[in-house]
């Protein structure tokens, strides 16, 4: 497996502690679900509650929801973390935190297999590693193996871990009960092995679940992408999709959002999101509502000042560079990372091939840079292949933004 | 700007360095080699001693001044601009290479016209590691009578000597050449690993270069029924060890694609051998790396096509190991 051993930079001295800055006086809920535009539900002056439907996403009929109570003020566009400019439906929230729908259950393995998908679908569960991809789909297959990842291989982010920190007993009891609903015979929560906070604690409830393991993975970055974790724990490879193998992975904060739709039978209206970076004199875990502004969260903060830094949505190696801070946190991003504005210079190439030799899914990237003018070749070069990792430019030691040329090799391909 | 914002420190300036530290144990051990032990276990003269010390100096020196002089005369570059020395870490490391190929017997006033050469070729290529033996080529045309292959006779004797007297430890260590840079087998591989482990190198391109050779010499010695044939040991111990790490991946003009650097690798020992069977000599060593390096492109187009075509793959090494195997046979046809 290649990869590169990172600084993660992580604070792990964090613990279960995680501000609370879920009361925002507004949020901008995104009419965008897995790279597809939804259709407005809504109309300004709408009145609606936690989990109510904003928009719907017509080609497999799966809603956005409201993560606040609340009136409906205005649609306008408003940046998310790619820094594309969306639809978003903006909610004034009231400050009651109305549920839809609330009733706890105390037995949450109490569903079929047909309920849980369903419940997945009406909750709008999708992951919140990154993809976005509607959770409910992965588990209409019949999976025989479940892994939680809870890798977070990204550098400075920890919201992960402090998630598996403070909810352990609830991830394990959602892994369980996954398990018992789906027909999966073994689940593995995989962790990177330089995180001792995951380790200690899941190991005091481990003994308790006698099919779910614990696997501690290479300290290498990308190890949290799900191929590797896959690869690395059963030894498998698929074409497409975990699937093909009876495979499913979910990250370890999806797990627990499924937890809370469980056990509460309500739409899980927040998350964790990671602060951190060079820029800042200390990274902090916060907890807000999906579809804060993220200039509204720094406004909590009086002594953040971000005035010399660049700001980045989710962590260094896959993030994207931010214009500013008018960015809404959607149910997909981590967190954010500060890094101080430096200068950095791009000389030319020197043929290394360290980007060839490093890139997980065996592209060329410097072939692809240098191919940019060829359409058909670069077709011949696979850019959609990328997994968008950014080691290619992580070891290039003429600092070439080979990611980014990537990136515009696949926009050039689809066009 | 999309990232990744955090970067690998590595340079190109520190790949340099870490070259010329790799280098650093090869000049030690020949100058402990040709001055020290020279010294204790001979009767010549003091100064002919520091001969080693002198050749690696002038060759430095010479390459230094060219380089501030070009950039005075040629780039009209500021004089103080032009003294900071940390700018010609490349020509420094040329320089030290060319000093390093070239036999301990040679006049000075050669070392510094080949170091001069090395360094202009240099300029005109724009920092190319083949500069050193582009001018050690063109040194061999024009004093061809002095750098004579006479040389590789006495090695070739003292490996016989050796091998034949159950001296191999020594033979390893090194004591069977009288060229600075390829005194000792065992020093050579300590940094070439370095060089590996510190991923410096593309190593896969020395290593195919090496088995290749070692494959064709074992064909070509059986068929000939010398199994040990001294002269082409004494050429794979040192010139082509020499080369197979300082040369043939040369970071910025050898092939870049994985299937490519086993291909050229592989391409470059055959036409080693060719060369080598028509004139036993260092010098064809270095001019088959500069003609096969000619083809890097067309190499590494050609590895474009093996990544996404298994029949091409499977075609290119059934065709790579046929011609392994003929060649030998070739050469002891109608060569030798």
């Amino acid at each position: 497996m290649r990869g590169v051993k990172l600084d993660s930079k992580k604070n792990l001295i964090i613990n279960d502690k995680f501000v609370d800055l879920t009361n925002t006086d507004k949020v901008y809920i995104p009419l965008f679900s897995n790279n597809i535009v939804c259709d407005c539900k809504v109309k300004v002056g709408s009145r609606v509650k936690i989990g109510s439907v904003i928009g719907t996403r017509e080609d497999i009929d799966f809603n956005i929801l409201s993560s606040v109570s609340g009136r409906v003020v205005a649609i306008l566009k408003k940046r998310i973390f790619n820094n594309m400019l969306v639809d978003t439906v903006v909610i004034l929230n009231d400050k009651k935190n109305t549920y839809l729908k609330y009733d706890e259950r105390i037995n949450i393995t109490n569903y079929t297999k047909d309920e849980f998908c369903k419940i997945l679908k009406k909750y709008s569960i999708t992951g919140m590693g990154g993809g976005d991809f509607p959770s409910y789909i992965k588990y209409t297959n019949n999976n025989t193996t479940l892994i939680v990842n809870a890798i977070e291989c990204e550098p400075y982010m920890t919201s992960d871990t402090c998630i598996c920190s403070k909810y352990a007993k609830e991830i394990l009891d959602s892994i369980d009960a996954i398990m018992k609903i789906n027909n999966i015979t073994m689940a593995f929560i995989a962790y990177s092995s330089n995180n001792i906070i995951v380790e200690s604690s899941f190991l005091k409830y481990i003994s308790d679940y006698p099919n779910i393991y614990l696997s501690k993975m290479k300290d290498i970055y990308p190890m949290g992408w799900e191929r590797y974790a896959i690869k690395s724990i059963l030894g498998f490879e698929y074409k497409k999709y975990p699937s093909e193998v009876g495979v499913v992975v979910n990250n370890v904060s999806t797990i627990y959002s499924i937890y809370e739709v469980l056990k509460y039978n309500r739409y899980p209206s927040s998350r964790v999101i990671t602060l951190a970076g060079d820029g800042l004199k200390s990274s902090i875990n916060i907890l807000v509502k999906k579809g804060t502004l993220l200039s509204d969260i720094l406004g909590k903060f009086n002594n953040i000042d971000i005035s010399n830094s660049k700001i980045i949505s989710s962590g260094p190696m896959m993030g994207t560079l931010l214009d500013d801070t008018d960015v809404i946190v959607t149910n997909n991003l981590s967190g954010f990372t500060f890094l101080e504005k430096t200068k950095e210079k791009c000389n030319p190439c020197i043929r290394c091939s360290r980007c060839i030799k490093i890139c997980p899914v065996n592209l060329l990237p410097i072939f692809i840079l240098n191919n940019m003018s060829n359409k058909d070749k670069l077709k011949k070069l696979h850019p959609e292949r990328c997994v968008k990792c950014g080691l290619c430019s992580y070891v290039c030691p003429s600092k070439i933004g080979l990611r980014d040329a990537v990136k515009k090799a696949i926009s050039e391909v689809e066009k | 700007m999309n990232g990744p914002f955090i970067k690998d420190s590595d340079s190109y300036d520190k790949i340099i360095l870490r070259i010329l530290i790799s280098i650093m144990p090869i000049i030690a051990y020949s100058i402990f080699k040709y001055s020290v032990v020279a010294f204790f276990n001979s009767d010549i003269a003091f100064i002919q001693t520091l001969r080693p010390v002198f050749i690696i100096l002038i060759s430095l020196f010479t390459s230094i001044v060219t380089e501030i002089l070009y950039k005075i005369i040629v780039s009209r570059s500021k004089i103080k601009e032009s003294l900071k020395i940390s700018k010609y870490i490349y020509s420094i490391l040329n320089s030290i290479i060319i000093s390093l190929i070239l036999p301990i017997n040679i006049p000075l006033y050669i070392v510094f016209l080949s170091s001069f050469i090395c360094t202009i070729i240099n300029k005109i290529f724009k920092s190319n590691i083949y500069s050193p033996y582009l001018a050690y080529l063109i040194i061999y045309i024009l004093f061809n009578n002095i750098l004579s292959d006479n040389y590789i006779i006495y090695t070739a004797s003292n490996v016989y000597n050796q091998v034949v007297n159950n001296n191999l430890l020594s033979f390893v260590v090194g004591n069977s050449s009288i060229i600075l840079g390829t005194s000792s087998i065992l020093v050579m591989l300590f940094s070439f690993l370095y060089l590996c482990i510190t991923n410096t190198i593309k190593y896969e391109i020395s290593l195919s270069y090496i088995f290749s050779i070692i494959i064709m010499y074992i064909l070509l010695s059986s068929l000939n029924n010398n199994i040990y044939d001294y002269n082409y040991m004494s050429l794979i111990c040192n010139s082509i060890l020499f080369t197979s790490i300082f040369a043939v991946n040369d970071i910025k003009t050898s092939v870049i694609t994985n299937d490519g650097k086993i291909l050229y690798g592989t391409l470059l020992g055959i036409v080693t051998i060719i060369l080598c069977s028509l004139n036993l000599s260092s010098i064809n060593v270095f001019a088959s790396v500069l003609i096969i390096n000619l083809f890097s492109n067309i190499i590494d187009n050609y590895a474009i096509k093996m990544k996404y075509s298994n029949s091409t793959k499977v075609s290119a090494y059934i065709i790579l190991s046929t011609l392994i195997l003929i060649i030998p046979i070739f050469i002891s046809k109608f060569i030798l």
